[in-house]
């Protein structure tokens, strides 16, 4: 037995442990674990918007369905006629009638996520209490054990003074809890008896979830997946009551319909899946807070005290509902002393998941609420894409901008973890609660977007890691200031938002225009999309701050002529192919029976198109995987280039120089985020070749190869006739 | 999903000290708590405020041990640090009941009788002198007050085995973990054991 009281709290001692810098900014949203915690709030508060939408069905149904056919009956009469301008005007007028029902659904639907975010915010203070009651009576440590409290408090960052009390002597771990503002770490007393050090081991991975900020968002998520099954229940339950009192039905003729099987089916799935996750994010923060609390000092007391804890053999059903890992995980993951920790592949799993139930879900409630107004349509699928990205930024872009070592980026991609969040993400949308009742066929195409949206986001996903080791490959270390962190959320938000808006919008026009017209569809989406100007913005801000990260590192972006650099051949990679695809544009007049100047300006813009996909193709034939980062800025300058010529060439005719200089930029860098995204995914599983003392001869190659790709890709383009051209009757032209 | 961790209910019965018993005999709680007290600050000797509220609510309830609950909450740190402060009395209880003929278990059969009666003579030291209070005079210890009336053969190492033995099983059975368990023995042992040395 030991005497604490007459023991400190240990010395500071060389780590063995250090580890790459982790931010202490926004803990809680960089964390890996944090974001995973989000999504699954956030998936949680839309299934109760689900069962709000039911209710509205139930009580307020009738009169939104006749509502509806009213509006439909009254946009018949207001626009007579056949033909498209004639459909889009009683589109446009049924949604501005049905606006105040829609509206209504959408508020109605809002407030079953209402119930559950009022009853899970309310837990925050039940589920603590009631936790504390039971390991309790709880007294107040000693002030030496809350010195040592603040010791490691103020070692982690942590502002907050926390109370350290002791529980009853049933309690055999310690934990941390409590209502928002006061939380506090309860130890067993069998802390006591242990060496000062190892107390303390135990005290700072306490201090350590809290200077990881999770300690109110593992209450908020226990809360709100407790508040949701009643929530989910109330439908059913009104329904039964209803139809029992009003039709004299029994509640098995009512809730026996494939509608309530398959309501029964989805929701228990998502509360069994929902559990799952909680539980496995609660085994991720356990490693991570293990980790946490060894910087700065030595991992022998937390290594005994893990080697003395049982670790028996689990069956995966246990290892599944587990709280933590085992004693041997853990002690594995303390010596391995890595943090961040890498992404596994559940961790993308449910990220992907997750995410696709949140796109989902926001754009069907935002498409209701913003009915008849003008945020209807694309706005309201920005706003999902907007909400989702910024989830899949934090849930991938910084878990693996934190995972990514500063090893040069001389590691492979993160190969599995991009199939897992491709593969994963179909699995989304066709579980989800809120595709209840409506397998059969969704408005927005939701087949084709099951193809779109795993490419579109793994494709960012590549993309993203990418640009991670384009940061530590030429900065050095993980984003640690402020601003690094905010520039890494910022270029994964426009990353994951484009790629889920391009999806919905591939997807939209694949419905449209069926999959044999697939290269019509994706130029719609593209170079044609009513959401160019946006697109090309963002691909502007990746490829500025990809070039800024090949600047940083090189210090001079190299030029033609300049010494060897190890980015020189890039250089002449954009040059080339840009010459090549303005001299091929110039050398062959295609023959097309109609557009006149508007079809050239078109083949103008798909001919910068190909410079930068042929640059985008040398640089991965030279450099692999690898080649994706350098390819996020060279391929962007190499297609805007060539544009900038091919508009120059007819810089005296223009009537309107400054707009047709904006077509010429953004429809080839539209056309090519577009085609980034759909081949990043496979370039990441390319081989990364080693040419050896062959290395600047191959190098040297890849301008006359990217010259070659654009000309033959500009030759094949321009011969396609106009297949890919989009002629509307007015334009901007020379 | 998120709930305490029940453990197996033990099916171990705790003999407990006779009310009617002579204030001298080892059957009484008068032994019981001398002795009891002595292990408890010999284990936890900054907790020593704890014991008369322990022993209360352990006359009160002596099998509320076998009931409680071992709290190891969802959000709790993983790493299990178990108290031996509310096995102490069960675990005294046991060995005293033991050597009083009290325990079953098959208790009886691991030691043997002259064990039980050494230690039986062990305990009978803890017993209040007849003209004294238990509380021991300014500046003499509990122990040398307690040594000074009744010296006594100590254990030899086969039955201290043997005892050991019997309480690290019977601690096991009130699911109490395994190193913890012999560390309490052996505090127990190591009690009892400072009267026999002290004997000729």
């Amino acid at each position: 037995m030991t005497d604490t009281a007459a023991s400190g709290p240990p010395a500071l001692s060389p780590s063995p442990t250090d580890s790459p810098p982790t931010s202490r900014h926004w803990p809680g949203v960089t964390s890996s674990a944090g974001a995973r915690y989000l999504l699954l709030v956030a998936v949680l508060l839309l299934a109760g918007a689900f069962a709000g939408q039911i209710m509205h069905n139930q009580i307020l149904g009738t009169s939104w369905a006749s509502a509806t056919l009213r509006c439909i009956d009254e946009a018949v009469r207001a626009v007579p006629g056949q033909g498209l301008p004639q459909d889009f005007a009683r589109n446009t007028y049924v949604q501005e009638c049905t606006r105040p029902v829609q509206q209504r659904l959408a508020l109605v639907s809002l407030s079953g996520s209402f119930v559950v975010l009022l009853l899970g915010v309310a837990s925050l203070w039940v589920l603590p209490r009631r936790l504390m009651r039971r390991a309790g009576p709880l007294v107040t440590a000693p002030a030496e054990w809350q010195h040592r409290a603040a010791l490691a408090a103020s070692e982690m960052g942590v502002r907050r003074v926390l109370v350290v009390v002791w529980g009853s002597v049933w309690l055999q771990e310690a934990f941390t809890a409590g209502r928002p503002g006061r939380t506090r770490i309860v130890l067993p007393w069998g802390v006591r008896d242990l060496p000062p050090a190892q107390a303390d081991a135990i005290l700072r991975h306490e201090m350590a979830h809290v200077a990881a900020g999770d300690v109110t968002l593992v209450w908020l998520t226990r809360g709100v997946w407790w508040a949701l099954a009643p929530v989910l229940l109330v439908p059913a339950v009104t329904i039964a009551v209803q139809d029992r009192y009003q039709d004299h039905r029994g509640p098995i003729a009512v809730l026996g319909t494939s509608f309530w099987g398959e309501y029964g089916v989805r929701a228990l799935l998502l509360l069994t899946v929902a559990a799952l996750v909680s539980q496995h994010v609660l085994r991720s923060r356990e490693h991570e807070a293990d980790l946490r609390s060894l910087r700065g000092r030595t991992r022998e007391p937390l290594e005994s005290l893990l080697a003395g804890q049982p670790s028996p053999a689990l069956s995966w059903m246990d290892r599944a509902r587990a709280t933590h890992p085992t004693a041997a995980r853990r002690l594995e993951a303390v010596r391995q002393a890595r943090l961040p920790l890498p992404v596994s592949l559940l961790d993308v799993t449910v990220t992907g998941l997750l995410s696709a139930m949140v796109m989902y879900a926001v754009a069907d409630l935002a498409q209701a609420g913003f009915t008849g107004t003008s945020l209807t349509g694309g706005p309201a699928q920005l706003l999902s894409a907007l909400v989702t990205g910024s989830l899949l930024s934090v849930g991938w872009g910084i878990a693996v901008w934190r995972g990514t070592p500063a090893d040069g980026g001389a590691r492979p991609f993160p190969r599995g973890a991009l199939l897992a969040l491709a593969a994963s993400m179909p699995v989304g949308l066709v579980a989800q609660l809120q595709s209840t009742g409506v397998s059969g066929a969704v408005p927005s195409g939701r087949w084709p977007l099951i193809v779109t949206l795993p490419l579109a986001v793994a494709g960012a996903g590549a993309l993203s890691s990418a640009l991670a080791r384009l940061w530590v490959r030429r900065g050095g270390t993980a984003p640690g200031s402020r601003w690094g962190w905010a520039a890494a959320l910022g270029v994964n938000l426009v990353l994951f938002t484009g790629a889920l808006r391009i999806a919905q919008e591939s997807a939209l026009f694949l419905h449209v225009t069926g999959w044999r017209k697939a290269v019509e569809a994706l130029a719609l989406s593209g170079m044609y999309s009513a959401s160019a100007d946006s697109t090309t913005l963002g691909l502007a801000g990746v490829a500025l701050f990809a070039l800024w990260l090949a600047l940083r590192g090189d210090r001079t972006l190299p030029v033609p002529g300049a010494p060897a650099t190890a980015g020189r051949y890039v250089v002449w990679t954009v040059a080339a192919a840009a010459g090549a695809a303005v001299a091929a544009r110039w050398a062959y007049e295609p023959v097309v029976p109609q557009g006149g100047s508007m079809a050239a300006t078109q083949f103008d813009c798909w001919a910068a198109t190909c410079a930068g996909l042929a640059t985008l193709a040398a640089l991965l034939a030279l450099k692999g995987a690898s080649g994706l980062g350098d390819a996020l800025y060279a391929a962007p300058l190499s297609a805007t280039l060539a544009g900038a010529v091919m508009w120059a060439r007819y810089l005296t005719s223009w009537h309107h120089p400054l707009q047709a200089a904006a077509l010429y930029t953004t429809n080839p860098l539209s056309q090519l985020a577009l085609l980034l995204l759909a081949l990043a995914l496979p370039a990441a599983f390319l081989p990364t070749p080693t040419h050896g003392p062959a290395r600047r001869w191959v190098a040297g190659l890849t301008p006359v190869l990217a010259a070659v790709l654009a000309a033959a890709s500009v030759l094949a383009v321009l011969h396609s006739g106009d297949s890919l051209l989009f002629l509307p009757p007015t334009g901007t032209a020379p | 999903m998120f709930r305490w961790r029940r453990a197996g209910q033990p099916t171990i019965s705790i003999p407990v000290p006779d009310d009617n018993a002579d204030v001298s005999s080892v059957r009484g709680w008068e032994v019981f708590t001398r002795f009891s007290r002595e292990v408890f600050i010999s284990a936890h000797p900054e907790d020593g405020a704890e014991f008369d509220p322990i022993l209360a609510e352990f006359r009160k309830d002596p099998h509320g041990v076998l009931r409680s609950r071992q709290l190891r909450p969802k959000v709790g740190s993983g790493v299990i640090v178990q108290s031996a402060i509310p096995y102490v009395l069960p675990l005294v209880s046991l060995l005293v009941g033991a050597v009083a003929e009290r325990a079953a278990n098959g208790a009886l059969d691991v030691i043997s009788d002259a064990a039980r009666r050494k230690v039986t003579r062990l305990l009978e030291q803890r017993r209040a002198r007849p003209a004294a209070s238990a509380t021991p005079r300014n500046g003499e210890t509990d122990v040398a007050a307690a040594t000074a009336i009744a010296p006594t053969a100590g254990l030899d190492p086969d039955e201290e085995r043997a005892l050991r033995m019997l309480l690290t099983g019977w601690a096991a059975q009130m699911r109490m973990d395994e190193a913890k368990a012999r560390e309490l023995a052996d505090t127990i042992l190591d009690v009892l054991r400072q009267r026999g040395e002290q004997a000729p």
